[in-house]
Order: structure tokens, then C-alpha cells, then sequence
């Protein structure tokens, strides 16, 4: 099956860095990318009608929109339904991780920079 | 030729005899050298003065009334004046004046003087006593007319007839006049030279009478003429009563002699018993006819023998004396020996007695009961201080021994429990006495009921044993009677009705003295039990003062100590030679002193006992405590003093003292409110930091209940606190209580407290007080929020910090994993390192950062 993969990151370089991993473990398309949680919120909220899966790789801190208000923000969206979340933080907080699985989209908890082996784990989520 | 005159003058200068020539006023106009040595006067002392400077005041007037009776009547007698040369001595002059008409019709005297003191001296004295004497006399010649009296003789014939006597009257005109005839025949008789007495008794004012005894003896002169009658009179007024009554009494005198406790024997000169008189046979038990076949002095004990020769040559040699004092032992019929008291008087001159009259009495009572008390009197002063009680019985029973010759004297006094005597004391003066204690080793202690001395301890009187008796109580009777003791005694020693010891008697012969030694044994029982316990108590009392750790002292009221005991010394650290020599207020603190005399001034007989405290200064300087107690002693100006040394307790005192005012001064530096309940007392003190942590006004020494405490817990958290205190109260084990709640202040605010407290607990484990501290823990539990809420944002921060590190550091890692990965285009890869460096110098700039604001990070107080 395909999904989308949207990356959504404060910081070019890791987008340019999780970009270049994603292309080469295979994902179905070529990820988009977003410098904020605004901008992400708005390209998801833009596709209502599409039947299309979304892996977004979700920065926490990140200016205009965290990742939190992201979340929050698709919550009682339909696009929620079809977005699966990999939180991906610079430092890893035990608060952010047991506040991330009270999100139903959160499949995954990584560290930067992402690694071919996690993201091998998370097509998983989608080829099965 | 020489002058005359001259000759004359050097006649006069040169004569023992005075001359003076006055003129009629009385001045000298002349005078010889003799004159004025016996003034001790020099010629112009004496020229143109008045004769009577140099006489005695006391004769001057009546010397110039002389001097002028004579210038103008020319008529004047010798006469004898009393008076004092320069030297003061007396002296008496005899002058003779003779009237010397002068050419120019004026009247001048010469007077001639000569000494006669040492003439007159025996005259006068002679006169003194004459009419000193208790005599009268007067002396006529023989015409009968009076010629001389003495003073006396004027006075009586003054008192009886009322008439001055005067010389040349004749005596019979004084005489009554019915005795006339008959003194008439009686001064021929005496005239004649016979020596003739009458007494003549006459009234006197008071209407009694008295009797003169006179005596008419002829006057004679050098020659032995006869030339007159001297006549004396002896009052004999008393001496006739007397002798009326001697008459009187002579047969009873008699009497007394005959009958009487007065033996009367006379000796001859060869010691033959001429006479004895009845009573002799009452006194000594020998008969008449015995006692004439017998010499007294042979009957008289030996040892007293010599004793009464020596006073019989005394009697020899003082012939009519009466000699007293002859004290001896004479052998009564009966085979005893009688002390007798002899007054011997020698009148073997006397022709009506020719012997030796030896008045003698029994004194054999009065003689042991003397000896007795002169023992007993000599036993007490052995009882000496400071001689030990072995030394003393030792002598004691060495003075005994030889009191009547007793062979043995032993001491045995009881032991404190009173189940033993023990021999103490012996006299071991001979061999055979020796042998004696030699041989008896064994037995020198007795139990009640043993031997002689056990047996007089349980008859608790005299005891006998004789070598007669078949039974014998007499433990030691065969050596005993080896050493020749053939009877003994034991008399018991009593002190206060109990038997406290045995002094036990031995002798040569058979105990036939019972009756002699009653009083004896009497004396010796009751004085020497006496002086024994008295002497063991003073053994007693002395250990008691030597070793007792509390001082005791006598000490004067007039500033001295009298007697100390070795406890002063040693806490004084003083000799007893020097405490005896200091003033005793030299040893008390110079603030106590005052209190001390004050003290001492207070005791009366009413109430003779006082305590103080004070302190005194030892020899070192050293200030100690003492609690004294003084007490007047019956001696008049004496204290007994006993002190007991309290300076540790003194010091405790003022540790306590000091650690409270520390305590106290604790509570008021401390935030802690200190609190102190009395649980049975239900009383509670609040320390000073209750008022100044919680505002509530603390009183000093204010006494409150629980409820000043009770009343101020928060009530959301009263019910666990009261739980808790009563929970830890409850538990006789618990002694600390812990509680922590809200306290209201006197503002009305709550304060957060921890209470702690300290239980002490009485003997049951029952809790009596608690003791503790309220803390006002407010500050500190806010203190601990904030730093909570700083360690909240000290996480956030760290966070935040860790978040900004990993930024660069995952893109390092990112860059580093793609140039590892070599999936990359060249131009890429360059482009990585770029990425790479930039990360690293971002991650620099970071570090350096959070460096930097550590160093500025402080921790807010809130």
C-alpha cells in the first residue's frame, strides 16, 4: 500500500538528513517537508478528501506550532484517522514519551537523528 | 693666856651638852656646835632665828608659851621634847633653861640640851607596856602615899569610885572605908615583905559585876630595901567562871576519862603500865592486870614501830608538851590489828604522875575509811588522759596489791558483747608469782559461771574462795597454793547496776576478814567500775573525735580554739598547735565573719544550739564550705562546735545554679519555645522565645496550665495532637514525644510547629513532667517548596539545556551516519563536512553558554 511521508522540522539540516534516509530505505513517495507545525496542519487539513496513509516524522519544539498543538490539532480532524505520528526529538524527556502515548497517532518515539533500521521499523506500521 | 672668853667658847663647842642662848622674843642669839649637830644644823642656820623653826610644828606653841613663861616669871623645869633632826630621825632632848639677866636689863635664857633618846627609849617603852597591860598597878611608898600608876589603874578607879587618882594621896583614902583596918594590917604585913593576895569584887554601871584578883608585894630598890607597896590587879572576871566551871565539870572529866573512848594508860620511864584507865579494856580487850604485865610497845605492829619510837623521843625531849599525831597499829586481844591515835605527854617531872600519860583512841574505822578514800582517791588520779587502759590497770592493781598485802591482784573486764572476761591486768613482783602465771596460762578468760571471776560476774557481788573448801571454784587453786595463796576474793566491778568487770584478790591467809573488807571491797567494786567505764568511754569518745570525718572543736567564746580534732586538721590543713594559737575568726571567710559571731552571739542557755553556713580558708588558701552546728557548753564561755565540710554540695549548688542560668539564657537565644509542664501540678513555663516566635507576652516565673497551650492548636489538628502526647504519656517506656501541627499566634495567624518533648517519668513509670521545645517550622516548610519549585524549573532548564545540545549533536550524527553510509554523490559529501563543522562549532558556542549561566545561576530564596 502507498502513504505519504511528511517531515516536519525547525532544523533544514535534519530535514535535509531524515529526507535523504527516508528516499533510501525505500518509502513509496518522495516525503514532503515542513519548517513548522502550522504548515504541516494546513497541508494535512488541505487533503479531506484523499484516502491516502500519512507518516509524519513530528519534531516537538518547533516554532508557530509545536508537535503538540499539531496533534492536538488533527485529533477530532478525519485526517487523523489516517495519520500515524513518529515523534522525533533532539533529547528524549520520560514526560513527552508517556504524554506521546496518550496521542491514538503516536506509533513511535525516536531520537535525532533517525536511523535506516527505524525507519525500516516504521514502514512496518504500513506494510502490514 | 688666851681669852677667857675664848676658853670658854671652846669649852662649850667641845661639851656633849647643847647650849643655846635665846633673847625674849625667842630668837637665838647664840648657839654651840653640839646644839646644832643635833638638828643637823649649821651655826648660821640657828643665829637670829626663832628656836622654834627647828622643832616640830606640833610643839611649837607650846615651846614659846614655855619660852615667854619663863623670860617672865624666870621660873621653869626641865623638860623633854620629841623632836626630828635634818635626817628625820626622832629624837628626844632634855632642856634645862636658866635666866640670864644682861648688862643692858634685857632678859635672855640659856638653855642647855642634851639627848637622851637612847635613856628614854627603854623607859618608854617600858611605859608603853605598862599601860598597855591588861594589868593595873600602881605603886606607893611606904607612907602608903601613890607614887606612880599606870592608865589602867586610872581608868578602873575612874569607873568603880568616880574619882581621879593623884599622885601623892594617900591609898587607904581610896579604899572603902570598912576595908580599911584590915588593909591596914595587910600593907604592914607587905612592908614587912610578904607577898599578901586578895580578890575583891565590884559593881560595875551596867549592874554586873567584876572580880579583880590583887596582889600586894613589897617595891624594893637596887639595894633590896624595901621602899614601898606595888600593887597589881588582874581582871579574873572570865578566868573565875571558867574555873567555876572546870569545877563543875571535874567529875565528868573524870568520868570521861575513866569511861570514855579515850584510853588512858601512864608508863613509866622503864615502859611498865602504871595505870590504865577501864576504857582501855573497851578499846584493845586486855584487862587491867594484863595490860600491867605487858609492854604497849611490844604489841605494836612492826611496821608501825619505828614511826612511834620516833615520836616517843620527840615526847622524851619536850617534857609537860603534849605530843599529837602518834598513829598506830596495836594488837587487840582478839589477835586484829587496831589503828590507834595516841596523845603522849612526858610528865615523869611531875612528882603526883612520874610517867608518860599516852591518852589514846580507836581509830581503826576512821583510819580505813580514810585509807580508802585516800585509795580510792589515788586509784582515780591514775585514770590519767592520755594513759592507755592497759598501763592504767597495770599500776591500779599494783597500788592494790599493796594496800593490805595482798599476794595476788588481777583485773578482768568484760568484753563488748558481754560473753567473756579477760584477765587485763596482774602484779607479777615475785618468783613464785611468776611460777604463778606461768603455770596458768590456760586461764586467762572466763565465761559466765567460771571460775572465781565468772562466778562473782553471775553473783554480781563479793565472792570468796578459800583453800579450805573441798569443791573448788577456784580454777587455778593448785598453783595457787603453790605460790602460798591460801584464800582469795573476786568483787565485781559495777558501772550503772551491770558487772563490767572482776578484780580479783588473793592472800597468804585464810579469809577470816570479811567483815574488814566489806567496805573495802565496797569501794572498789562501785569507784573502780566507775573510773574503768569512764575511762573506756573517754577510749571511746577519743576514737570517736580522732576519726569521726566531721570536725569537731571546743572553742572559747573569748576568740580561741580549745581542743580540735585530727578531722579539722586534716580539712585545714593546719597543725593542732596551730589552730589552738589562732584566733578562730582568722579561719572564716572575712564575708561569713560577721554571720559567724552573730551566729555565736545568739546562743543562750534557753536555746543553746545554732546551724550556719559559712566558709573558711585553709592553711593553703583554699575556700571550702561548712555547715556548722554550735552548741554552749554547760562550762561557762565554751562552744561545741562540730562542722561538716558542704563545699561540694556548696559547688553543686552553684554548678546547678550556673547550668540553669545557662539554661535560661539557652531559652532566650534559642527559636525555640521551651516549655516545661508539670503534669501533676498541671502547671506550665513557657520559655522566653514563646513570646518572641509566637507573640504570645510570657511573664518571667508565670505559672500557667495546659490550656494556654491546648487552646492555641489548630482545631483541624487538636485530636491527633492530644492522641499523640496522651499516647506517648501512656507508655512507660516512651520518653520522647513528637508532634507536628498548627499553632496559633497571638496575631491570629498559624505558625507550622514541630513539637518535641521530653517525658520524666517518676519510680511507677508514671509520666510527672515533660520538658520541650515548640519549633516554628513555617519558614522552613516554605523554604521547601520554593526549593522544589526551583529543582521543577532546575529539570525544565536542564531539559531545555539537553534539548538545544542534541539539536547540532543529531545532525552530527545524521552527517556522520550518511558519510559512513558512502551513498552519496562527491559534491555531497564535501557538502556533509561542511554540515558537520558548522554542527560541532554550533554545539561549541551551546556548551560554552550553558556554562556561563551556571556559573550565574543562584537558587532563589522563594
Amino acid at each position: 500500500m502507498s502513504f505519504e511521508t511528511l517531515i516536519v522540522d525547525d532544523d533544514a539540516l535534519i530535514i535535509f538528513i531524515h529526507k535523504k534516509l527516508v528516499a533510501k530505505n525505500g518509502f513509496p513517495s518522495e516525503p514532503k517537508t515542513f519548517l513548522n507545525g502550522q504548515t504541516a496542519l494546513e497541508y494535512l487539513l488541505s487533503q479531506p478528501n484523499s484516502e491516502s496513509q500519512y507518516l509524519v516524522l513530528l519534531d516537538i519544539n518547533m516554532p508557530v506550532m509545536t508537535g503538540w498543538e499539531l496533534l492536538d490539532n488533527i485529533q477530532d480532524q478525519p485526517i487523523g484517522k489516517r495519520v500515524k505520528v513518529a515523534m522525533v526529538t533532539s533529547s528524549v524527556d520520560r514526560s513527552d514519551k508517556v504524554k506521546a502515548d496518550s496521542y491514538p497517532q503516536v506509533v513511535s518515539f525516536l531520537e535525532k537523528p533517525v536511523t535506516n533500521d527505524m525507519l525500516q521499523s516504521l514502514k512496518a506500521h504500513f506494510v502490514s | 693666856m688666851s681669852n677667857p672668853l675664848n676658853l670658854i667658847s671652846s669649852v662649850l663647842n667641845a661639851t656633849a651638852i647643847g647650849v643655846c642662848v635665846t633673847n625674849e622674843s625667842g630668837l637665838i642669839v647664840d648657839a654651840n656646835t653640839r646644839y646644832c649637830d643635833y638638828y643637823g644644823l649649821t651655826h648660821s642656820d640657828v643665829i637670829d632665828k626663832p628656836f622654834t623653826d627647828h622643832l616640830p610644828t606640833n610643839i611649837r606653841n607650846k615651846t614659846k608659851a614655855l619660852h615667854d613663861e619663863f623670860i617672865r616669871t624666870g621660873t621653869g623645869q626641865t623638860s623633854e621634847w620629841d623632836v626630828f633632826n635634818m635626817q628625820g630621825e626622832s629624837l628626844i632632848l632634855s632642856t634645862t633653861p636658866t635666866l640670864l639677866e644682861h648688862p643692858d636689863g634685857s632678859r635672855w635664857i640659856v638653855t642647855t640640851v642634851t639627848d637622851i633618846t637612847k635613856e628614854r627609849q627603854a623607859s618608854r617603852e617600858l611605859q608603853l607596856l605598862i599601860n598597855n597591860t591588861a594589868e593595873s598597878y600602881v605603886l606607893m611608898d611606904k607612907r602608903l602615899q601613890i607614887l606612880s600608876f599606870n592608865n589602867k589603874f586610872k581608868r578602873l578607879y575612874q569607873q568603880f569610885f568616880n574619882k581621879t587618882v593623884t599622885r601623892g594621896d594617900s591609898i587607904l583614902d581610896y579604899a572603902q572605908p570598912e576595908r580599911v583596918p584590915m588593909l591596914k594590917t595587910l600593907y604592914d604585913a607587905v612592908l614587912a615583905g610578904a607577898i599578901e593576895t586578895s580578890d575583891i569584887t565590884v559593881p560595875i554601871q551596867s549592874g554586873q559585876t567584876r572580880t579583880y584578883h590583887l596582889t600586894y608585894a613589897p617595891a624594893t630598890d637596887h639595894s633590896g630595901d624595901i621602899v614601898g607597896v606595888f600593887v597589881t590587879a588582874n581582871d579574873i572576871t572570865e578566868s573565875k567562871q571558867q574555873r567555876d566551871l572546870l569545877e563543875n565539870n571535874e567529875r565528868r572529866y573524870r568520868s570521861l576519862v575513866e569511861h570514855g573512848s579515850d584510853a588512858v594508860v601512864i608508863i613509866d620511864a622503864e615502859g611498865n603500865t602504871t595505870y590504865a584507865s577501864p576504857s582501855v579494856e573497851q578499846v584493845l580487850g586486855y584487862r587491867d592486870e594484863e595490860l600491867k604485865a605487858m609492854n604497849l610497845f611490844e604489841a605494836m605492829h612492826p611496821d608501825d614501830a619505828e614511826g612511834a619510837r620516833n615520836k616517843m623521843s620527840e615526847v622524851m625531849n619536850l617534857p609537860g608538851v603534849p605530843v599529837k599525831g602518834l598513829t598506830a597499829r596495836i594488837r587487840h586481844r582478839d589477835g586484829s590489828w587496831r589503828w590507834m591515835e595516841a596523845t603522849v605527854t612526858n610528865l615523869l617531872h611531875d612528882p603526883a604522875i612520874n610517867g608518860i600519860v599516852d591518852h589514846f583512841r580507836d581509830v581503826t574505822e576512821y583510819y580505813t575509811n580514810e585509807r580508802e578514800v585516800n585509795l580510792m582517791a589515788e586509784l582515780s588520779r591514775m585514770f590519767r588522759p592520755n594513759k592507755n587502759l592497759n598501763d592504767i590497770l597495770s599500776t591500779v592493781v599494783e597500788r592494790v596489791k599493796v594496800y593490805d598485802e595482798f599476794k595476788l591482784a588481777e583485773i578482768w573486764l568484760l568484753d563488748s558483747q558481754k560473753t567473756t572476761l579477760s584477765m587485763m591486768a596482774n602484779v607479777q613482783t615475785s618468783p613464785d608469782l611468776k611460777t604463778f602465771y606461768e603455770e596458768t596460762k590456760r586461764f586467762s578468760q572466763a565465761t559466765l559461771a567460771k571460775g572465781l571471776p565468772g562466778i562473782t560476774w553471775e553473783a554480781r557481788s563479793v565472792m570468796s574462795w578459800s583453800v579450805s573448801q573441798t569443791e573448788s571454784n577456784f580454777i587455778r587453786a593448785k598453783e595457787a597454793k603453790k605460790a602460798g595463796i591460801v584464800s582469795a576474793y573476786g568483787i565485781p566491778l559495777i558501772y550503772q547496776q551491770e558487772v563490767i568487770g572482776v578484780v580479783l584478790l588473793g592472800l597468804t591467809t585464810s579469809n577470816i576478814h570479811d567483815r574488814k573488807y566489806k567496805s573495802l571491797f565496797d569501794r572498789i567494786s562501785r569507784y573502780l567500775g566507775i573510773e574503768i567505764r569512764r575511762k573506756q568511754l573517754e577510749i571511746e569518745l577519743n576514737q570517736l573525735f580522732n576519726i569521726i570525718p566531721d570536725v569537731i572543736c571546743i572553742a572559747s567564746l573569748d576568740g580561741h580554739l580549745t581542743k580540735v580534732n585530727p578531722a579539722m586538721c586534716r580539712l585545714l590543713k593546719y597543725t593542732e598547735e596551730e589552730l589552738l594559737q589562732a584566733p578562730f575568726k582568722d579561719l572564716i571567710h572575712k564575708d561569713d565573719l560577721e554571720t559567724c559571731l552573730n551566729e555565736l552571739a545568739k546562743l543562750t542557755v534557753k536555746s543553746p544550739t545554732c546551724h550556719f553556713e559559712s566558709r573558711f580558708i585553709t592553711k593553703k588558701g583554699d575556700v571550702l564550705w561548712a555547715l556548722w552546728t554550735s552548741t554552749l557548753a554547760p562550762e561557762h564561755g565554751l562552744v561545741f562546735v562540730t562542722a561538716r565540710d558542704i563545699t561540694d554540695k556548696k559547688l553543686d549548688e552553684v554548678r546547678i545554679r550556673e547550668s540553669n542560668e545557662r539554661f535560661e539564657r539557652v531559652t532566650l537565644a534559642t527559636n525555640d519555645a521551651i516549655w516545661d509542664w508539670d503534669i501533676r501540678n498541671n502547671t506550665l513555663f513557657w520559655g522566653h522565645a514563646y513570646q518572641t516566635i509566637f507573640g504570645h507576652p510570657v511573664k518571667r516565673d508565670e505559672v500557667l496550665s495546659l490550656d494556654a497551650w491546648t487552646s492555641n492548636v489548630h482545631p483541624d489538628d487538636f485530636d491527633r495532637v492530644l492522641a499523640s502526647l496522651n499516647a506517648a504519656l501512656d507508655n512507660p517506656n516512651e520518653t520522647v514525644y513528637t508532634s507536628e501541627y498548627r499553632f496559633q499566634k497571638a496575631n491570629g495567624t498559624y505558625a507550622n510547629v514541630v513539637d518535641r518533648g521530653y517525658i520524666l517519668r517518676d519510680d511507677s513509670g508514671s509520666a510527672v513532667r515533660i520538658v520541650g521545645a515548640l519549633s516554628d517550622i513555617t519558614e522552613r516548610i516554605s523554604h521547601i517548596t520554593a526549593i522544589e519549585h526551583q529543582n521543577e524549573r532546575l529539570r525544565e532548564i536542564a531539559w531545555i539545556q539537553s534539548h538545544v545540545v542534541r539539536a547540532p549533536l543529531a545532525r552530527l550524527i545524521g552527517f556522520s551516519n550518511m558519510l559512513i553510509s558512502k551513498d552519496y554523490h562527491a559534491e555531497e559529501g564535501q557538502q556533509f563536512v561542511e554540515h558537520i563543522r558548522a554542527s560541532a562549532i554550533e554545539l561549541d558556542g551551546i556548551i560554552r553558554d550553558i556554562a556561563a549561566k551556571s556559573d550565574l545561576f543562584t537558587l532563589e530564596s522563594k
